[in-house]
């Protein structure tokens, strides 16, 4: 099966903007063009084979593990918080959210720690770098995050009873 | 192999229909585009600043005021690094049905797009996390570090060059609401929208509760979170809030941190010599100084910020002998550079070359004290090398000597 050059044009026309297309496209090929030259100029074989490994498997990791598991996480969220009201969905997901991002960023840090700490697999003697007690930090972060959504989602609750109970009653 | 490609099709459809949220729309992709955007674009210059500082060619001018240049440079670099992990992940959530479309190639133009989105994909993907793990000092990859990050930067820019010019069209009919109004409006016209829109794009995102608003609300709300929470080793009115930075302002010896210990580079037992002397040279004139003969030379006292690589910043009070008089003492010209030495033998650290910029400046000093105490063993005892402006990794640490070139 031979693949076309190019698919059918949508258009004829030009666009208003194309010689802006034109040219960030131009300026786009040529910095990869010296992208290329300096991988190919300063890195040595063995260590750009181990560059496109890593490219690889960011690609399969990502695409293949993380995302298809957030959008089971979206999806089996909608249906433990089915019952409730449709702004508390919203601070339950916000919250998650937020608490995940944190999550994402932290974790690295926990592992480094455990990985260079004195005694770890490649232990360093710099004991101004991972002070931290990030774990610990991660915990409390949570918790905060999680009473002040408890907080926020009760009120709405008691807040659009309330109202609704005035409505019914004037 | 008609019925195959029919059935795969069917397929791919059946879950891209899965994936699909009404929540993924070209607006949202629009406006977080907008933003990784630039991120991207600010730690692309950013990192091209400190490259070139480290490196740095004829032309270039190089600053020494402010004397925070480089800390604040490099803080913004590796703190808009940190924001564009979030955002960088959003963005390709909200793109991610794009990854099914089926059939996977439609002509050779279409296959070299998709290449140049999926290298864009994966060099980001790279990027963010090895500039990550080397603020933690971690290097769990087969590779250098400094060469790699640099020219994934490249590769980065340049399929983001590429990408916009691409989507062009795309990004200026999502790029308000009022104008992604009249693209809607423009597609439903037609009587048939083109093949290329998935069916979830085209629904407004108005479910109450989570709406592209929500979303986009909890997405800076996050983004400033990690923001505010690790910007603190760079910027002194956040410390306190640095609860997941690797590094601590006013932690380690004498209130500074360290980037490299004495035990790491090997150089305990001759900085603490006795017989210890820095030679200054200048072609056939050559002089040799001990510390007390340093510390007879006229002293001068500056803060100045040690402000390294990696991110972390931190200003302190440093005492010593200006680079310019002891280049004086051998009678060399003011405006030649410099090569340092220390006593750590070989690699980044062991020797650095100061451009006349900074050894004409009245405050690079061969530093003997900081913060009011003779430097601790691990900030370079018996001298080291500050400057203004510089990347920590020239601020040479344990100097034993000092050439004129």
């Amino acid at each position: 099966m031979r693949l076309p050059l190019m698919g059918p044009p949508v258009t004829m026309e030009r666009g208003p903007f194309w010689w802006v297309r034109a040219a960030l496209g131009a300026l786009g090929v040529a910095a990869l063009g010296y992208a290329v030259f300096g991988f190919l100029a300063n890195v040595p074989i063995a260590q750009l084979v181990g560059v496109a490994a890593w490219l690889a498997a960011a690609l399969v990791v990502h695409d293949g593990v993380l995302v298809p598991v957030t959008t089971l996480a979206g999806g089996g969220l909608s249906r433990l918080t089915y019952g409730l009201r449709p702004v508390q969905q919203g601070i339950v997901r916000g919250t998650l959210l937020v608490g995940a991002v944190v999550t994402l960023l932290a974790a690295p840090l926990i592992r480094a720690q455990q990985v260079l700490q004195p005694g770890g697999l490649e232990s360093g003697a710099n004991d101004t770098v991972l002070q931290g007690d990030y774990l610990h930090a991660l915990g409390i972060f949570w918790l905060v995050l999680v009473v002040a959504a408890a907080g926020f989602v009760a009120a709405v609750g008691l807040y659009a009873r309330r109202s609704s109970v005035k409505k019914t009653r004037p | 192999m008609d019925r195959l490609t029919t059935l795969l099709q069917q397929r791919m459809e059946a879950v891209n229909g899965r994936f699909s949220s009404r929540l993924r729309s070209k607006r949202l992709t629009v406006v977080l585009g907008r933003w990784l955007g630039m991120a991207f674009t600010v730690c692309f210059l950013t990192g091209l600043f400190s490259h070139l500082l480290q490196d740095p060619p004829g032309w270039m001018l190089l600053p020494t005021r402010p004397v925070w240049v480089y800390a604040a440079t490099q803080g913004i670099h590796v703190t808009t690094g940190i924001a564009s992990i979030p955002l960088l992940a959003a963005k390709l959530w909200s793109v991610f049905p794009e990854l099914l479309r089926w059939p996977p190639l439609k002509s050779v133009v279409h296959a070299l797009e998709r290449g140049s989105i999926a290298l864009f994909v994966s060099a980001s993907l790279v990027e963010v996390t090895i500039g990550l793990l080397n603020t933690f000092q971690w290097y769990p990859w087969p590779f250098s570090f400094k060469d790699v990050h640099y020219w994934l930067g490249w590769v980065i820019i340049g399929s983001l060059a590429l990408h916009i010019a691409v989507k062009l069209p795309l990004i200026r009919a999502h790029w308000s609401r009022r104008s992604e109004a009249s693209a809607i409006a423009g597609e439903a016209a037609e009587a048939a929208p083109e093949p290329d829109t998935v069916p979830a794009a085209m629904a407004p995102a108005t479910r109450p509760g989570w709406s592209r608003r929500g979303f986009l609300a909890a997405m800076t709300a996050g983004t400033g979170v990690v923001v505010l929470t690790t910007a603190g080793q760079s910027v002194a009115w956040l410390a306190g809030l640095n609860l997941f930075a690797p590094r601590r302002m006013d932690a380690g010896p004498q209130g500074v941190p360290v980037n490299r210990t004495a035990a790491q580079a090997g150089v305990e037992g001759a900085a603490l010599a006795p017989d210890w002397v820095l030679t200054v040279s200048s072609g056939p004139v050559q002089k040799t100084l001990t510390l007390s003969q340093l510390a007879a030379l006229p002293q001068h006292s500056y803060g100045l910020p040690i402000a390294c690589v990696e991110g972390w910043s931190q200003g302190a009070q440093w005492r010593g002998v200006r680079i310019r008089d002891l280049m004086a003492l051998v009678g060399a010209p003011a405006d030649a550079g410099l090569q340092i030495s220390s006593m750590e033998k070989g690699g980044v650290y062991g020797r650095s070359f100061m451009p006349a910029a900074y050894s004409q400046d009245d405050m690079t000093l061969l530093a003997l004290e900081l913060n009011g105490a003779p430097l601790n063993l691990d900030h370079g005892y018996p001298a080291r090398i500050i400057a203004p402006g510089r990347p920590g990794v020239l601020q040479t640490k344990w100097v034993h000597k000092v050439e004129v070139i």
